[in-house]
C-alpha cells in the first residue's frame, strides 16, 4: 500500500527515494499548496506537484478530481485562491496566461486547441507571438519534428484530421522553446493508431529536456511513459510515485486505473 | 436613361458608407464576442469632429483625419472604460450589451450638452454631377466610393497580413487559446477598436456629408441599418459584412427610391426580422465565425 500524501515516496520502494528516476536536476516546475475554483467552493486545494526537465510528469485520478482545473491554475487561467506556483525558481503566481508563456510554460488545452480559421503556418505563427526573433527558423524546426504539418503548412486547421490537429497544438505549444510543456488529454477521442503516435512525439518532445506534465483519460498508457505521477482524488494529492510502479500497484489499479482503461 | 440604374449608383455612395461602418462594427464584435450599441455613436463623434475641424481649417482632408481620430479615440475609450472591464470581470454578453446602450445615450446628451439637439447643417460642395457609364454620380460621390474601397483594401492586408491582423483573428476565433498562446487578448481588442474607430469615424463624416446635416442622433439611427448588414453579412465576419452592406445598401436605395424614402429604417427592421429568420447566421456563412474567413 502507497502511504499517503503529504509523505511522498512509497514506503516500502528501494531506490525509487529519487524523484523522478532519471534526473537530479531542480524541479523546473514547482506547484506548492495550490488552491483554486470558479467562485464558489475551490476545487483543487492544497495540491502540491513538481516536473523535471527530461521527464513526463503525470498527474491521474478519476473524473472530478480537478485534474483540468489545476492545469487551468498553473498556466494562468485562473487565479489561485492559495498556494504559489514558480517555473525555474521564478514565483510566477497569478500571473495573467499571456505573461506565463514567456516565463518558459505552454500550455495546450484539451479541446478546441488550434485557431481553426488560421492556417497551419499561421497557427505556428502566433505560437511564436511572444518570440522576438526566430520564428521562422523555429517554424522549420517544428517541421522536422511534425513532418505531416511541413506537407500541408497552407492547409487551414480546420480542415485538418484529429490527430493532425493534435500535433499542430502541439507544435504551436513548442514555438516558444518552452521549459514546461503542459498538455490537458493529447490523446483524448483519437484513434488508437493516433495515440500511439502522439505519445512518440510526447517522447521525443521529453527527450528534448522539456519537462512534460500531462493528464489523460487513459490512465494505464499514461502511467506506462511517466517517470513520475500523481494521483489526484477530490481535488487533493492521494498518491504518487513512478508511473510503472503506480500501475504495478494492485490498489491503484483497482481504485484509479480500473481494469480495463 | 434607366432609372433603375441611376438608383443602382446611388444605392454605391450609400452601400460604401454603410459597409465601412458595418465593417468597424463587426470588428468590435469579432474581438469582444459583444455587439457593441454604442457603435453609432462612433459616427457621431466623428461627425462632430469633422464639422468642428472643417469650421476651423477650411480642409476637407482635414476634416476627415479628425473624424477618423476622434473616432479612433471614442471606440477606444469605449472599450477601456466599459467593453474591457466587463469583459475581464466575466459579465455576460447580454449584460454588456445592455451597458454599451447605456453608453450610447450617455453619449447622444452629453452631445447635446455642448452643441444642443437641433440639426446642424454641413454640406460640402459635391460638385457638378457626371454620367459615368450608366450611372449620374457627383465627384463627392465618387470619392466616398473610391475612400471606401481604398479603406477596405487596406483593411484587407492589416487582417490577413499582419502580426496583428493574425493576433485579431486568433482573439476572434478562440480568446483563452489566444491568451495562452501570449497574446494579450485585452490589448488587440484595444487595438482593434482604435483601429474600427478610425473607420467608423470617417464613415460618419462621409454619412454627415451626404445627408447634408446631422444631430447628436444621427449615429444611431444609421446604427441600425449597420446593424442588418452587419447581421446579413453575419456578424463577426468581415469580407460577409462588407457584402451584406452592399446588399442592405441596394435593397433600401431601391425601396426608398420606388416606395418612399422615409420608410428606410422600416425597410431596413423587416429586412433584418427577415435574415434573423431565414440565416440567423448571416447569407454567407458556415456554422463557424470568424473574421476574414
Amino acid at each position: 500500500m502507497m502511504e499517503a500524501v503529504p509523505s511522498p515516496h512509497r514506503g516500502e520502494g528501494e531506490g525509487e527515494g529519487t524523484k523522478p528516476a532519471t534526473g537530479a536536476s531542480a524541479p523546473v516546475l514547482e506547484v506548492e499548496k495550490l488552491t483554486a475554483g470558479y467562485g464558489g467552493p475551490p476545487v483543487i486545494s492544497g495540491v502540491t506537484i513538481e516536473a523535471r526537465r527530461g521527464a513526463i510528469t503525470a498527474i491521474v485520478g478519476p473524473n472530478g478530481a480537478g485534474k483540468s482545473t489545476l492545469l487551468k491554475a498553473i498556466a494562468g487561467l485562473i487565479r489561485p485562491t492559495e498556494g504559489s506556483v514558480k517555473v525555474k525558481g521564478a514565483d510566477v503566481t497569478g500571473l495573467p496566461a499571456e505573461k506565463l508563456v514567456s516565463k518558459g510554460l505552454a500550455y495546450v488545452p484539451q479541446v478546441a486547441n488550434v485557431f481553426p480559421e488560421l492556417t497551419i503556418r499561421e497557427n505556428l505563427d502566433m505560437g511564436g507571438y511572444s518570440r522576438k526573433d526566430g520564428v521562422r527558423e523555429r517554424i522549420e524546426e517544428l517541421f522536422k519534428l511534425f513532418p505531416d504539418l511541413a506537407a500541408s503548412s497552407q492547409r487551414k486547421a480546420h480542415t485538418l484530421s484529429g490527430g493532425q490537429r493534435t500535433m499542430l497544438a502541439l507544435a504551436r505549444g513548442l514555438m516558444v522553446d518552452p521549459a514546461v510543456l503542459i498538455l490537458d488529454e493529447p490523446s483524448a477521442g483519437l484513434a488508437p493508431k493516433f495515440q500511439g503516435l502522439i505519445w512518440e512525439r510526447i517522447e521525443e518532445i521529453r527527450s528534448t529536456n522539456v519537462a512534460v506534465l500531462v493528464i489523460e483519460q487513459n490512465t494505464r498508457e499514461t502511467l506506462r511513459h511517466a517517470q513520475w505521477a500523481y494521483v489526484l482524488v477530490l481535488g487533493e494529492n492521494r498518491l504518487e510515485g513512478p508511473g510503472q510502479e503506480l500501475l504495478d500497484d494492485e490498489e491503484v489499479v483497482n481504485l484509479y486505473v480500473g481494469r480495463l482503461s | 436613361m434607366n432609372e433603375a440604374l441611376l438608383t443602382l449608383g446611388f444605392a454605391l455612395v450609400t452601400a460604401s458608407i454603410l459597409a465601412l461602418s458595418a465593417v468597424a462594427f463587426t470588428l468590435q464584435y469579432a474581438v469582444t464576442n459583444v455587439a457593441n450599441v454604442s457603435h453609432g455613436e462612433i459616427l457621431t463623434v466623428g461627425a462632430y469632429a469633422a464639422y468642428l475641424v472643417h469650421q476651423r481649417t477650411g480642409s476637407a482632408v482635414a476634416a476627415a483625419i479628425g473624424a477618423a481620430l476622434a473616432g479612433g479615440f471614442a471606440a477606444l475609450a469605449m472599450h477601456s472604460a466599459v467593453i474591457g472591464p466587463f469583459i475581464r470581470f466575466g459579465a455576460t454578453p447580454t449584460i454588456i450589451f445592455i451597458a454599451t446602450l447605456g453608453m450610447s445615450f450617455v453619449i447622444q446628451n452629453t452631445l447635446v450638452i455642448f452643441f444642443g439637439a437641433a440639426n446642424v447643417a454641413y454640406t460640402l460642395d459635391p460638385g457638378a454631377p457626371m454620367h459615368l457609364g450608366p450611372f449620374l454620380l457627383t465627384p463627392l460621390d465618387l470619392q466616398i466610393i473610391a475612400s471606401a474601397i481604398a479603406i477596405t483594401f487596406v483593411l484587407y492586408l492589416i487582417i490577413s497580413r499582419t502580426k496583428f491582423g493574425k493576433a485579431l483573428r486568433a482573439v476572434s476565433q478562440n480568446r483563452e487559446l489566444a491568451r495562452v498562446t501570449g497574446i494579450n487578448a485585452t490589448r488587440v481588442a484595444a487595438a482593434t477598436f482604435f483601429l474600427a474607430g478610425l473607420i467608423a469615424g470617417y464613415a460618419g463624416f462621409i454619412l454627415a456629408e451626404s445627408v447634408g446635416s446631422f444631430n447628436p442622433y444621427f449615429g444611431f439611427s444609421f446604427f441600425l441599418i449597420t446593424l442588418t448588414a452587419a447581421v446579413a453579412g453575419g456578424l463577426g465576419k468581415a469580407f460577409g459584412t462588407m457584402i451584406g452592406a452592399v446588399l442592405v445598401g441596394i435593397i433600401l436605395e431601391f425601396a426608398g427610391g420606388y416606395i418612399s424614402a422615409s420608410y428606410n429604417l422600416a425597410f431596413a427592421f423587416a429586412l433584418l426580422a427577415i435574415v434573423i429568420l431565414v440565416r440567423p447566421r448571416g447569407l454567407f456563412t458556415n456554422a463557424r465565425r470568424t473574421v476574414f474567413e
